[in-house]
């Protein structure tokens, strides 16, 4: 760590200051809270004149709806402050939290179909509950028990979030037409709590914490390691008590306000980095910290939104997920990846299972054509051959073949990512290039470019590079798990910032969930005629690369020696996944897996050699995205659920197979 | 002192020269001046202490690192004008340490020797499978072909990355320390492996060796470096003296003529560690 104090770690030694000073700042922010935002409708003036009461419609305003609404942030943060820190100390994990762990998500989804389908059979806090220790349960079964890596943890909890997260998307938009609401509800909102609501969770929440303060000492002994504090004779009991009382923290955040991200991860970690470590100080300095995070986002929100809407609490959270990630692997020493004594986990560190397929693209020919014709036959209603002839074809035809097309290019992207970092988790998502693409595009939007048209295309590749640019010199050190944490997190952050923007500009919901998690809903032949050029590019570009790549994969210095040139390879491999992913992503937006899913699956059926994988990784993207797309549009005609959501539902369980298998 | 001229290392035109060689990183200066001539279809052998610059005299053999000043010749031209693939098909490296691979069969590994002889888009041609073929053989890693690497054993492995570097067919073979971390039973394996490949296809070796057993065993030739010049260049036996090698060691060593062309390095490990 490092040697000199600076001036906040000074501060660590006298954490009544700390506190004071949290405090003042809470202090602050809930007064900002009462009327910033409001258009003038409530002044500073009527928040002083508050304990008066005077009859005005400013007073009236601030007990209805900004009081409740700053009695939420500070409850939201406080509890999931301390349910971050009490999971961190329990799973001995600088990255575990409500949200990264599945926790908020399996709370989201118990509480949709609860109140969807189950017609709230359980009382809301109830089911929270439940759905949490699930998705928790369910992240740390497959991130390979509690004792596993820190690392793969949080990324098998992240892949399990996401597959949540689609589910409870499908949900809600099967539910509800009214898509947009909900949509911004899931992202966290502050201003759905009436005081009823809130006295119903308030209590439980207040007895959690409480909870929490009691089992300080045990979690201190705790903290130690589960070997030492067994033998310093601590019983399991009040570790299952703080536990239970975290998940039930998380319940009541995610019911008051749906699911918060980050503030969890946050808060521990920043006074971990301020050296404390005791529990009876840490834990009511994480409520402080948490409420005082949570109110300034949400004093955030209020403050940029338009026309009395605010901006969604939980998104402007959402930005901090890179910055946070980015600095706990940095600052973690036993994250650290270990010296190279297992060099490069590389995509050559797949099991050799070759079932060399001689000519594997004779059963890729098929696949692909089946996956035309069921995208033909299928949708808002069933069609024959007939049919498809006299109209299928022209309604269907070119989304199907933009499904196609994009889908190959990010086949064909992830593989080359890949072999160019040697690392199989390595993606266009999990780099988080496509949300920094889908950022440019909705950017380009804003200044005025029509969507798809070159401008926008021009800040896509602009966007993306710059973020590969990045990504590639955070990777250097980050073998195996890391990178594509730190990629997962990079595209919350900008997933985040795009949500706002799209929200700040007013632009339909829709549309927002088109560029977030990509949907080919309304695209057509000139959208078709602008991709197929690039398509061709992708593919006779990595072609072209294939023997250097298949070299690459072993290593940069054996390409030298055998007169090659690696620099040249890494700048045109990246810059046909640039082109790749900008032009799949201002035409259909971000659509998560295919590209991290297709090359693994090619390589483990042809083996590491990229002249049969480049056309099969191709191929399988393509029908993999057509699938989503077709199924989106079957399920629940006429509704177009968005292919995106689709990709991650069937991506994400594979993608946990991949680390599972990664763990022998 | 009686230090054999670094001129004289063979009855044939030198294939690689340096002449003026001098190296630096930065501001200083770690190699050099150094002049001299590898011979053709010999095996030279590179030694001296650790930090010497071996490494470095490689690299700048091989082209990796340009001279500050002074140059290297390849076949009477510049090394650095042989460029890329041309460069691939002349001169075969095998690093100090290999990359860990798996997922890729041995005859995988071997065909990325091809690289420098084949087109961008091109298939394996007839010529290229003979190559790899040949390269297995000579390895005697035939019957491993199908091999993963990562199911070899530590000779196996080394044996497959050099079939890779004879799988590019060079003229001349460069080795970094080929014996290291390898038992006594794979390093005798490698040597007599290539001895024997020098001796039936006249192939040009330039090897790093730390065991100056090995060095008497298998080199024609001997560079003898110590910290960053020239100590002494030329036939083994002219330079593999006690005298010279007590000089750069620094240790109580002895070169002992056991019978007739057949000598060995006695090390007063006594004297050494009184």
């Amino acid at each position: 760590m490092s040697t000199r104090p600076s001036g906040a770690k000074r501060l660590a030694g006298h954490p009544l200051l700390l506190g004071l000073a949290a405090g003042s700042a809470v202090l602050i922010l809930a007064f900002l809270a009462l009327f910033v935002g409001s258009e003038g409708l409530i002044q500073a003036g009527d928040v002083l004149a508050m304990p008066s009461r005077p009859d005005t419609l400013a007073q009236v305003l601030i007990e209805t709806s900004r009081l409740p609404r700053l009695v939420a942030a500070l409850a939201v943060g406080a509890a999931l402050g301390l349910a971050g820190a009490v999971m961190q100390t329990l799973l001995r994990n600088p990255l575990a939290a409500p949200d990264i762990l599945g926790v908020s998500s399996g709370a989201l989804l118990a509480m949709a179909v609860n109140a969807l389908i189950l017609n709230e059979i359980f009382p809301p806090l109830l089911a929270t509950v439940l759905g949490g220790a699930a998705g928790g349960g369910l992240s740390i079964l497959l991130g390979g028990g509690p004792s596993a890596g820190p690392v793969r943890l949080a990324l098998a909890g992240v892949a399990v979030s996401l597959f949540i997260s689609g589910l409870s998307s499908l949900l809600i938009l099967l539910a509800d037409q009214r898509a947009s609401g909900l949509i911004l509800w899931s992202a966290g909102m502050m201003d759905q709590s009436d005081w009823p609501q809130l006295s119903a969770v308030l209590p439980l929440i207040a007895l959690a914490c409480a909870v929490m303060l009691v089992c300080a000492r045990a979690l201190d002994l705790h903290a130690l390691g589960a070997g030492l504090a067994k033998g310093l004779g601590l019983s399991r009991g009040p570790a299952i008590l703080a536990g239970l009382a975290a998940l039930i923290c998380v319940g009541g955040s995610v019911v008051i306000a749906g699911p918060v991200g980050f503030v969890g991860l946050a808060v521990p970690n920043i006074l971990r980095y301020l050296g404390l470590r005791r529990h009876l100080v840490v834990l009511p300095l994480a409520a402080l910290l948490g409420a005082m995070l949570v109110l300034g986002a949400d004093v955030l929100a209020q403050g940029l939104g338009r026309n009395g809407a605010s901006l969604p609490t939980g998104t402007v959270l959402g930005l901090l997920a890179a910055p946070v990630v980015i600095m706990i692997l940095r600052r973690s020493r036993d994250l650290r990846p270990e010296p190279n004594t297992n060099p490069g986990p590389g995509p050559a560190a797949l099991p050799a299972r070759r079932h060399s397929l001689a000519r594997p693209m004779i059963f890729a020919l098929p696949l692909l054509g089946l996956a035309v014709l069921a995208g033909l036959m299928f949708g808002d209603g069933t069609l024959g051959p007939g049919e498809i002839i006299a109209s299928g074809f022209q309604t269907r035809g070119p989304r199907l073949f933009i499904a196609l097309a994009a889908g190959a290019m990010l086949g064909v992207a992830g593989l080359l990512v890949q072999a160019q970092l040697r690392n199989p988790l390595a993606a266009p998502e999990t780099l988080g290039l496509q949300q920094a693409a889908s950022l440019a595009s909705v950017t380009a939007m804003l200044a005025g470019a029509a969507p798809g048209g070159t401008p926008m295309l021009i800040a896509a590749l602009a966007g993306t590079s710059a973020t590969f640019g990045a990504v590639t010199v955070l990777a250097r050190n980050s073998a195996g798990a890391r990178l594509p944490l730190i990629g997962i997190a990079l595209s919350a952050s900008l997933a985040a910032l795009t949500l706002l923007i799209v929200i700040h500009m007013d632009l339909h919901a829709a549309e927002a969930l088109h560029w977030i998690s990509g949907t080919l809903h309304g695209r057509g032949w000139p959208d078709l005629a602008r991709l197929l050029p690039w398509l061709l590019l992708v593919l006779l570009a990595a072609r072209l690369l294939v023997p250097m790549l298949d070299i690459a994969q072993v290593s940069d210095r054996l390409l030298a020696d055998l007169g090659g040139r690696p620099r040249l390879l890494h700048l045109l491999a990246g810059a046909v996944v640039v082109c790749a992913v900008a032009a799949t992503t201002s035409a259909i937006g971000a659509i998560a897996f295919v590209g991290l899913l297709a090359p693994n699956a090619a390589r483990m059926l042809v083996g590491a050699r990229h002249r049969q994988s480049l056309w099969l990784s191709a191929a399988i993207g393509a029908v993999t995205l057509c699938l989503a797309d077709t199924l989106g549009r079957a399920i629940m005609p006429p509704f177009d659920l968005p292919a995106g959501v689709i990709a991650t539902l069937i991506g994400a369980p594979a993608f946990l197979l991949l680390l599972a298998g990664r763990r022998s | 002192m009686n230090r054999p001229a670094p001129e004289q290392t063979g009855p044939d035109q030198p294939l690689i020269r340096c002449q003026g060689l001098n190296l630096r990183r930065g501001a200083t200066h770690v190699l050099g001046p150094i002049d001299l001539g590898i011979a053709q279809g010999a095996i030279t052998a590179i030694c001296g202490p650790n930090g010497s610059g071996k490494t470095t005299l490689l690299n700048a053999l091989t082209g990796v690192l340009a001279p500050h000043s002074g140059q290297v010749l390849f076949a009477g031209q510049p090394i650095g004008r042989l460029r890329g693939r041309a460069l691939g098909r002349q001169i075969a490296v095998l690093r100090q340490h290999q990359d860990s691979v798996s997922g890729l069969s041995l005859r995988e590994l071997v065909a990325f020797g091809r690289f420098p002889h084949r087109g961008l888009m091109q298939r394996q041609t007839a010529a290229d499978r003979a190559a790899i073929t040949a390269a297995l053989e000579m390895c005697g890693l035939e019957t491993l072909a199908g091999r993963d690497m990562a199911a070899l054993s530590g000779g196996e492995r080394q044996r497959a990355w050099l079939a890779l570097a004879l799988a590019q067919e060079p003229r001349v073979l460069i080795l970094d320390e080929p014996t290291s971390y390898l038992d006594v039973r794979y390093q005798v394996e490698i040597l007599s492996l290539l001895k024997g490949l020098n001796r039936d296809t006249g192939l040009t070796i330039l090897a790093v060796l730390h065991d100056l057993d090995q060095v008497l065993q298998l080199a024609d030739a001997v560079v003898l470096l110590r910290k960053g010049q020239l100590f002494a260049a030329g036939p083994a036996p002219r330079v593999m003296t006690t005298e010279i090698l007590r000089e750069v060691y620094d240790l109580p060593l002895s070169v002992e003529t056991t019978a007739p062309g057949r000598a060995s390095v006695r090390i007063d490990w006594l004297g050494a560690l009184a």
